[in-house]
């Protein structure tokens, strides 16, 4: 089985709030002064859910794609330390500022290209924009089945069988192949690197492919693609203030924060 | 000069920082702020998995079965490692395992028998005697402890100071004055059992960090001949270029606390605010900031430097003792600095700050203090014997 695992290079979410900018002029993160991106949480536990099928069916085959600057060669070696078996970087101008479209769109080209794929996996959603959309769009380019949001994944029935979190709990669907699958925190933590594959991670070479390797126009990639119009990228505004729930046990309290929290609408 | 990390490097730091953060800080939350080991559930785990990730003992040699991570490399997760509170004397609590004692690999294949391959696979621990209340600075003067030979043993009186861990060690690198004729030549290493009959540990020493140290009592202490280690007088001539190997780590950790210490007072900075304005628009508070930032940065680049020397196989003694001195010191200004800014908060057990600020001052004391640093120095650069 081959599984390519879609992994995105993304601020580091631990920044502290204080290092966080936004440049208004050209609606922009400012990167943080000294902290390297990362590799987003959820694509590092896809890759987790891809090397356990890996392991458990002799002859499968792991290839990370990162749609990215120079930088997110480092997200793909991440995955590849991980024990994924190839990388490759899908790096041009073409492909900066563009949405989930266009992202979904690119990455779909590469995977065609791979040509022998039988998955892909990517996370729940980006840590940073939070969309949750690219999974959806590769199926819909692609074609393929898609089960979101899954908290386990193995071989098995028609092809991969999914338990996808649901509101009060779990369901288990099946899902013939090919198929894309995008993989949630409730699946576990993805294992730490080990050495030796850290070693054998640092040798290989991260595959590059631009806009015309994958037969796609300049047009129809990056921001000149792009669907979406962000309007406007702002920080919320920060403040506090205290509100006392009254009551003379912590009963009574309890009870009146709950109202509280029911009245305002966030629970 | 290239002090670009290499990707291999990048990728074990980024682990080994991982690490630190989701398994050894959250953990200390619920530990004493004086804590040097987890509860022996959380020990085990932990060691587990750094041997799962096949991290255990980096330093060990590959032909002892070990990684054989290089010692640029080891300089650098030194920094790593010891980014948490309990960091600098207990770096991930022991979860990466520490390498045996460079002399060990200096003993005879009955010594490594006995002892090397015992200490890697973690079933017996070692001390390391060489100080004395005599004096730790220039040993080969102040060493009182006598061997004297009887057939084919030797029987050894007198005592030692400051020795970690000798309560619960199985053994110990002695050093004993076996010819008081020949000065620096008469200095032998011995593989001393603890279980020895007038072996004896004295009193426990309590010092500025929490884990206290000893002082060692022999009487009439009858060791074989054949637990000399390397030459009989041939003690100093043991393992030299390899302290100084140490040398190197030992400072580099120090500037991991430094590196945590300013995280935390860079956060608390911005966030605190005094007579209407957060505390780093203040002049005063950004110069500390940037003086710890030239501190950390001077400091790494030399201990690398003196790394990257050792690696090319270069003499790096001078080098060596000029990172011991620099990064210990620089560590010490720094958290003191921190300190400053955090304010009372700087002062509480709920901070790591103070428990740094009081082991961080042993490291200009141990592994040879700065004077001694000095001295060393200066005996290279003036090509003269002694510098004292
Ligand atoms: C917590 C802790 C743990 C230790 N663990 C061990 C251990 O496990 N095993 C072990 O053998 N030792 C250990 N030591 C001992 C340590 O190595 C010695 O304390 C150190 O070498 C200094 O020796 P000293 O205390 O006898 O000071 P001294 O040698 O008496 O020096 C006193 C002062 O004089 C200065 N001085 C000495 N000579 C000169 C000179 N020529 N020029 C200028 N200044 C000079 C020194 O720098 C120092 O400031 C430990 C010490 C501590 C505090």
């Amino acid at each position: 089985m081959h599984i390519v695992v879609c992994a995105k290079q993304i601020p580091d979410p631990e920044t502290p709030p204080s290092a966080f900018r936004i440049d208004a002029a050209s609606n922009k993160v400012v990167p943080a002064q000294g902290i390297a991106p990362v590799l987003s949480q959820f694509d590092g536990i896809a890759a987790e859910a891809a090397l356990r099928i890996k392991e458990a069916n002799a002859g499968s085959k792991v290839t990370v794609i990162s749609l990215g600057a120079d930088s997110a060669a480092s997200a793909i070696k991440q995955v590849l330390a991980m024990g994924a078996d190839e990388g490759v970087l899908l790096n041009d101008p073409a492909f900066e500022d563009g949405d989930s479209y266009t992202t979904a769109k690119t990455l779909a080209a590469a995977i065609k290209k791979l040509g022998d794929v039988d998955a892909v996996f990517c996370g729940r959603q980006a840590a940073d924009w939070d969309m949750g959309q690219v999974g959806l769009l590769i199926a819909e380019e692609m074609g393929w089945p898609v089960s979101i949001i899954a908290k386990g994944v193995t071989t098995g029935g028609a092809g991969l069988q999914i338990q996808r979190v649901v509101e009060d709990g779990y369901e288990t669907v099946e899902t013939p192949l090919p198929a894309v699958v995008t993989v949630s925190n409730e699946f576990g933590e993805p294992r730490y690197p080990k050495l030796p594959q850290i070693m054998a991670a640092a040798k290989k070479t991260v595959t590059q492919w631009k806009t015309a390797d994958l037969g796609l126009d300049a047009g129809e990639v990056g921001a000149a693609g792009a669907r979406l119009k962000l309007e406007k990228l702002s920080t919320p505004p920060r403040g506090g203030a205290v509100e006392l729930m009254p009551g003379d046990s912590p009963e009574e309290q309890a009870a009146a924060l709950v109202a509280k929290l029911r009245a305002d609408k966030i629970i | 000069m290239d002090m670009q990390r290499t990707e291999e490097q990048q990728l074990i730091i980024d682990t080994v920082r991982k690490f630190i953060r989701e398994e050894i800080r959250p953990l200390e939350a619920d530990l004493d702020p004086d804590a040097y080991e987890l509860n022996p559930e959380d020990d085990e785990r932990l060691r587990a998995m750094v041997k799962e990730m096949g991290m255990y003992q980096m330093g060990l040699p590959v032909e002892y079965g070990g990684p054989g991570v290089d010692i640029v490399t080891r300089t650098m997760l030194a920094e790593e490692m010891s980014q948490h509170r309990a960091g600098l004397y207990a770096p991930a609590y022991g979860a990466f395992g520490s390498s045996p004692p460079e002399h060990l690999y200096k003993g005879t294949d009955e010594q490594k028998e006995k002892y090397l391959y015992p200490v890697i696979r973690g079933e017996k621990h070692a001390f390391f005697g060489l100080s004395e209340p005599s004096g730790g600075s220039d040993p080969a003067r102040s060493i009182r402890t006598r061997g004297v030979r009887d057939g084919d043993s030797w029987v050894i009186n007198g005592g030692k100071l400051w020795n970690s861990g000798a309560d619960t060690a199985d053994f110990g690198i002695v050093y004993v004055r076996t010819d008081p004729t020949k000065g620096r030549q008469g200095i032998t290493a011995f593989l001393v059992d603890t279980d020895t009959p007038g072996f004896r540990v004295q009193r426990l020493v309590q010092v500025l960090r929490s884990h206290y140290t000893t002082e060692l009592s022999f009487t009439d202490m009858r060791i074989p001949h054949s637990q000399i280690l390397g030459e009989e007088g041939g003690g100093f001539a043991l393992a030299n270029d390899t302290l100084a190997h140490n040398r190197i780590p030992y400072a580099s950790a120090c500037l991991g606390i430094a590196v945590y210490a300013q995280e935390l007072a860079i956060e608390w900075a911005k966030q605190r605010v005094t007579f209407g304005e957060p505390l780093a628009n203040r002049q005063a508070i950004q110069w500390m900031l940037v003086d710890n930032e030239i501190d950390m940065r001077t400091s790494r680049w030399i201990a690398l430097d003196a790394a990257a020397r050792a690696q090319r196989g270069e003499s790096f003694r001078f080098e060596s003792s000029m990172a011991k001195l620099l990064c210990t010191e620089a560590a010490g200004r720094v958290i003191d600095r921190c300190m400053q800014i955090h304010g009372g908060l700087g002062m509480a057990k709920d901070m790591p700050f103070e428990r740094w600020y009081r082991e961080v001052r042993i490291r200009r004391i141990g592994e040879g203090t700065s004077e001694i640093q000095r001295v060393v120095m200066a005996r290279d650069l003036l090509n003269v014997r002694s510098g004292s």
